[in-house]
């Protein structure tokens, strides 16, 4: 009887790690991309500082300088826009932008119009993690499909490790492949909130266009606003005709006296300049994961109420929270830098996962050295192309050239790989990190000078100085205490524990 | 509320170290994993005390997984490394052998399984799942948050499933019979609209 539950949990456990297995194989390449530019996208708003380290900053901003700054650019505009944002300056982006449908510029405190925006290396990172580059809709149900392959490489995991609570603190120390397997398991259980919830709230974001599409056409006459409008409030229909550009400082006064507990991040005029134009403040609720509430006012600027995202039905207030709960801009820089330390902890699943994977190919007879090398070269080759578009955009390079330049960098990278042993490929991988990071720190300190070590370029030059070193430090440790792609002999305990 | 950050500091090392001490026991200790577990969730209670009904709780349970990954990290340094025997030629995992042309085509029609058929019995469950809660009157924010968390997890949980069996046959039905489920609900839905 027992032998027969025994080999009943080898057989699911088998199984399992089938399924675990071929999941991984076949999307874990793409999802590893993922995983290093959501980990990085935690940080855009650093990222953006420290591209433009040089523009005004400020902690907050009057209504009036907001309004006088945003009415200047919407002057400005050839075409009317349909849009007009101000965002406000936040902890850590301390910035007034005023963004139309075709153009956006820093404000200055006194209310003037500063320097246009540029963040190309931050757009192409949110571009890559949002969309892989592909056209949107395509691309965001691409990146959500990924996402709902996570949640099954998650399912798949916890299937194959039936002694999950039991091995709960077990780590094999400088024991090679079983250091490797414990970091990969014990990584993957302690992180699963966050994996999971990230994973989750990701493929949410993603696969919401295709499913209301579906949802719409069979039962809204495919109107996928309709579905939408009671959760994140409707859209009026734009008026013709022309009037005076809406009170812009009136609704923000009113938010600064009426709701003074609450940050305003962003000022929305619809259809400005119209007779059917309308505002709409976003504001930040401290105490809650929700992006934020919108406050809706009249052309006038009287106030008509709130959608419900703060206070409304509970479905609102939980679609309320899936932007921040993916991106962890929801408590302040402390949960930045756990989702840093949980991002990197993905990182490390997923590369060692499939590097377990190529060991048991081995094991059993059929070694892919090859794959394994070009396995290798994902997961050095994505960090260190994003360093090369990094560099590349410090000289200006546009946003296409950085797509481009990415995708067949790591082609290149990739076919490289497979003619070079894992080892090497990591070794050389790390040192070719470390190289690029420090040209793009020197590109960076001779372009911005005593910016680079402002408050808006100090934190990411730190970090990457740090990366910069630590990387450099590896390559010369040497590959012989890899923990993520050192090229298996022979399997032990892969994927289960000893 | 520095008071109750304390104490759900301190209720999450006290739960990691009770969950710790269970692993360490040869016998398994039922008695410490539930006072673990319970003290877990003591932590994420007395979180949830310091901001709102969802923040607190969620950076309760961020500073749980930061314990615990320094728990195993302590754990890892004083574990004593020793000599390990040559690896086995085998492991315990009863494999599943065959050829590499049967594995290539078997893992060609996995996936095209996974990405398009799964897909469809995702999209289908899941339009199903709402018509049959507008149907029933479900409140609709409520309704379409259930689905879109849905979605994704019925897709994943198909990718597994389709991953787990081997049998042709199995996939086919468990996809064929969703998606003609899924027709039937949404059918009887649009009947009663």
């Amino acid at each position: 009887m027992a032998d027969e539950t025994a080999k009943s949990t080898a057989i699911r456990v088998a199984k399992s790690l089938e399924a675990h297995s071929l999941i991984a194989v076949v999307f874990g390449g793409l999802i590893y991309i993922l995983a290093v530019t959501g980990t990085l996208s935690v940080f855009n708003h650093e990222f953006q500082r420290w591209e433009q380290p040089n523009v005004p900053e400020m902690a907050s901003i009057s209504p009036e300088a907001a309004q006088s700054a945003a009415l200047a650019v919407f002057e400005s505009e050839a075409t009317p826009t349909t849009h007009l944002y101000i965002n406000f300056p936040q902890e850590d982006l301390p910035r007034t932008v005023i963004t139309t449908d075709t153009q956006a510029f820093f404000a200055a405190p006194d209310g003037s119009v500063a320097a246009a925006e540029a963040f190309p290396w931050t757009q192409f990172l949110l571009d890559l993690h949002y969309y892989l580059h592909l056209p949107q809709i395509l691309g965001l149900t691409v990146v959500g499909a990924l996402g709902a392959m996570l949640i099954g490489l998650s399912f798949s995991g916890l299937l194959a490790h039936p002694r999950i609570f039991r091995d709960a603190f077990t780590f094999r120390r400088s024991a090679g492949r079983l250091t490797k397997v414990d970091l990969h398991n014990r990584l993957s259980v302690w992180t699963i909130p966050f994996h999971f919830s990230n994973a989750l709230t990701g493929s949410i974001l993603g696969l919401a266009s295709v499913l209301a599409i579906t949802i719409a056409a069979v039962g809204f006459d495919n109107d996928t606003a309709a579905l939408f409008a009671p959760v994140f409030g409707g859209e009026p229909a734009p008026v013709e005709g022309e009037a005076h550009v809406a009170n812009i400082a009136g609704p923000l006064r009113f938010m600064a006296e009426k709701f003074p507990d609450l940050e305003v991040t962003y000022f929305i005029l619809h259809d400005p300049g119209t007779l059917g134009q309308h505002s709409s403040v976003i504001a930040e609720h401290p105490d809650r994961l929700i992006f934020g509430e919108y406050y809706n006012f009249t052309d006038a600027g009287a106030y008509e109420g709130n959608v419900g995202i703060s206070d409304g039905t509970v479905g609102q207030q939980i679609t309320g929270a899936v932007y921040n709960v993916h991106f962890g801009n929801w408590g302040g820089l402390p949960v930045k830098l756990a989702y840093l330390i949980f991002g990197i902890a993905l990182c490390v699943i997923i590369a060692s996962g499939l590097s377990i994977y190529f060991a048991k190919r081995e094991a059993k007879g059929r070694p892919a050295p090859r794959l394994a090398a070009t396995w290798s070269g994902l997961v050095w080759g994505t960090p260190t192309m994003l360093a090369v578009t990094l560099l590349v955009a410090l000289f200006g390079g546009s946003s296409e050239l950085l797509v481009g330049l990415f995708w067949v960098g790591l082609a290149i990278t990739l076919g490289a790989s497979s003619f070079y042993s894992s080892e090497a490929v990591s070794r050389y991988g790390r040192l070719a990190m470390a190289v690029v990071l420090a040209i793009v720190l020197a590109t960076y300190f001779a372009s911005f000078g005593l910016y680079a070590i402002s408050n808006a370029g100090l934190g990411v030059s730190a970090a990457l100085s740090a990366l910069t070193v630590c990387m450099a430090y590896a390559y010369y440790r040497g590959s012989s205490h890899d923990l993520m792609n050192d090229a298996p002999t022979a399997s032990t305990e892969l994927g289960l524990e000893e | 509320m520095l008071l109750w950050q304390i104490a759900g500091t301190c209720l999450s090392i006290a739960g990691i170290y009770a969950l710790y001490l269970s692993w360490r026991r040869k016998q398994r200790s039922w008695s410490l994993v539930l006072a673990g577990w319970g003290t877990l969730l003591a932590a994420i209670w007395a979180w949830g005390k310091t901001s709102g009904v969802d923040k607190g709780p969620a950076i309760g349970i961020v500073v749980t997984v930061l314990i615990a990954m320094v728990a195993v990290l302590i754990v890892a340094l004083r574990t004593p490394t020793k000599e390990r025997r040559e690896p086995r030629g085998r492991n315990s995992v009863v494999e599943i052998q065959r050829s590499v042309w049967h594995e290539g085509l078997s893992t060609t029609f996995s996936v095209i399984a996974i990405v398009f058929a799964g897909l469809m019995a995702a999209i289908s469950a899941c339009t199903a799942l709402f018509m049959g809660g507008r149907a029933l009157g479900m409140e609709h924010t409520a309704n379409l948050t259930a689905t879109m968390i849905a979605f994704p997890l019925v897709w994943a949980a198909l990718a597994v499933f389709i991953g787990y069996t081997q049998s042709i046959g199995a996939r086919a039905g468990m996809l064929t019979g969703l998606m003609t489920v899924s027709i039937a609900i949404i059918a009887v839905a649009l009947q009663g609209a």
